[in-house]
């Protein structure tokens, strides 16, 4: 709450305390049982409290949407870093424990990064979290790669068409916000296209939709054949042997690192066409159990 | 006809687990998980194939591999299921026993 609110522990403590008195909340195992309700509490009543407008009579100092995005930021980078401390832990077991204590505040700071364009953040949740969160019931990471595919997809089409209506460069880096560069760019969501796809899939096989996973596999693969051929071009743009990374070695780290990524992506790819194998034998199997209904 | 899709998507899975393979040998010089998962996979391919003798290689292969790491690992308890099932699928019920005892 302190690290939320911005506030001193001691106040925080206090305030707490009188939550505790005044509510219906319990103190179990050293955690508030209600927490997600009494944050979408305090949402509603940040809400009532920064209607009326700064500066007047009981009305807050700031703009209610300062304050909202303030305390929302707060919010997701806290459990970012609750994640990423889970995720530092040598056993996966107690990483995978911290993870169900905090699983409700984990999801909902995703997805309050999701609701302010934070992709950058939502990605970090996603890196550092994916063995966890594959480990995990995945309906919630389904929905959450398809957005976050949706939003790169729609971004990158939308960069398309302005390349077609005849926009230089700069005129479409003026068109995007140095945030929205930051969010889209190479580094951004766009770049990690490949690896979202691959996310999909994964999340796509655990939940039994082999024919969607398949597909993710695929598109992942071809992202991935292109990031590979620009950072070949870019080496042979500059003036280094073609199909080479030369001795440039972030280049050829990069193009080590993509490999890596690209037989793991096989590998899986690869073991969704052996599960699709099993699916269709067990079919045929059942297919010549069942009685003919033809006369 | 349902046998012709089967037969295709093995060709396909093995293509795709064959490359995976070589670029993970190509990568790494010294005996990796990564390698021996891709061997295992390949080897339930050939076993869902009907290729028992095939499968037994490449269950073996990464076998060696896995217990090169770590022994107890339960990767090489897999490998050993599968093993196991390519002997119990050529009749040699006792050695099958043996292997899928040991794989428990």
């Amino acid at each position: 709450m302190a690290a939320v609110f911005g506030v001193d522990v001691d106040v925080a403590q206090e305030m707490i305390t009188g939550l505790l008195v005044k509510s219906l909340v319990d103190f179990v195992n050293f955690r508030y049982r209600l927490h997600a309700t009494i944050r979408l509490f305090a949402s509603s009543f940040h809400d009532q409290y920064y209607s009326v407008p700064s500066g007047e009579p009981n009305g807050g100092p700031l703009s209610s949407a300062t304050v909202r995005c303030t305390w929302q930021t707060r919010f997701v980078d806290y459990y970012l870093m609750i994640l990423r401390r889970a995720t530092a832990l040598p056993s996966f077991q107690e990483s995978l424990q911290i993870f169900d204590t905090e699983r409700a505040n984990i999801e909902a700071a995703i997805n309050l990064s999701m609701e302010l364009r934070r992709y950058s953040i939502c990605l970090e949740f996603l890196k550092l979290g994916h063995r966890i969160f594959h480990a995990r019931p995945r309906l919630f990471m389904v929905t959450l790669y398809e957005r976050l595919v949706d939003v790169a997809l729609s971004h990158q089409r939308n960069l398309l068409v302005s390349t077609v209506d005849g926009l230089e460069h700069s005129n479409r880096a003026e068109l995007c916000s140095s945030d929205e560069l930051g969010e889209f760019g190479s580094g951004g969501l766009l770049g990690d296209l490949p690896f979202l796809m691959n996310e999909l899939g994964r999340a796509y096989v655990s939940t039994g939709n082999i024919s969607n996973a398949e597909r993710a596999y695929k598109n992942s693969l071809d992202l991935m054949a292109a990031k590979a051929q620009a950072i070949l071009s870019s080496s042979v743009a500059s003036a280094e042997p073609p199909g080479d990374a030369g001795d440039d070695p972030t280049r050829a780290n990069e193009i080590r690192n993509l490999n890596k990524f690209r037989a793991a992506c096989l590998h899986r790819l690869g073991e969704v066409y052996i599960t699709s194998c099993r699916y269709s034998s067990e079919r045929a199997r059942a297919c010549q159990r069942l009685p003919s209904t033809r006369n | 006809m349902e046998t012709t899709i089967i037969c295709g998507r093995f060709t396909e899975a093995t293509a795709a687990l064959e490359e995976a393979l070589q670029l993970r040998r190509e990568l790494y010089t010294s005996p990796r998980p990564e390698i021996g998962a891709t061997l295992r996979a390949l080897g339930n391919c050939a076993y869902e194939r009907g290729a028992y003798e095939e499968a037994k290689g490449l269950g073996q292969q990464a076998k060696e591999i896995f217990t090169e790491l770590s022994a107890s690992d339960e990767n090489v308890a897999e490998c050993n299921e599968l093993i196991g099932k390519c002997l119990y699928m050529q009749a040699h019920y006792s050695a099958a026993l043996g292997t899928l005892l040991v794989a428990c």
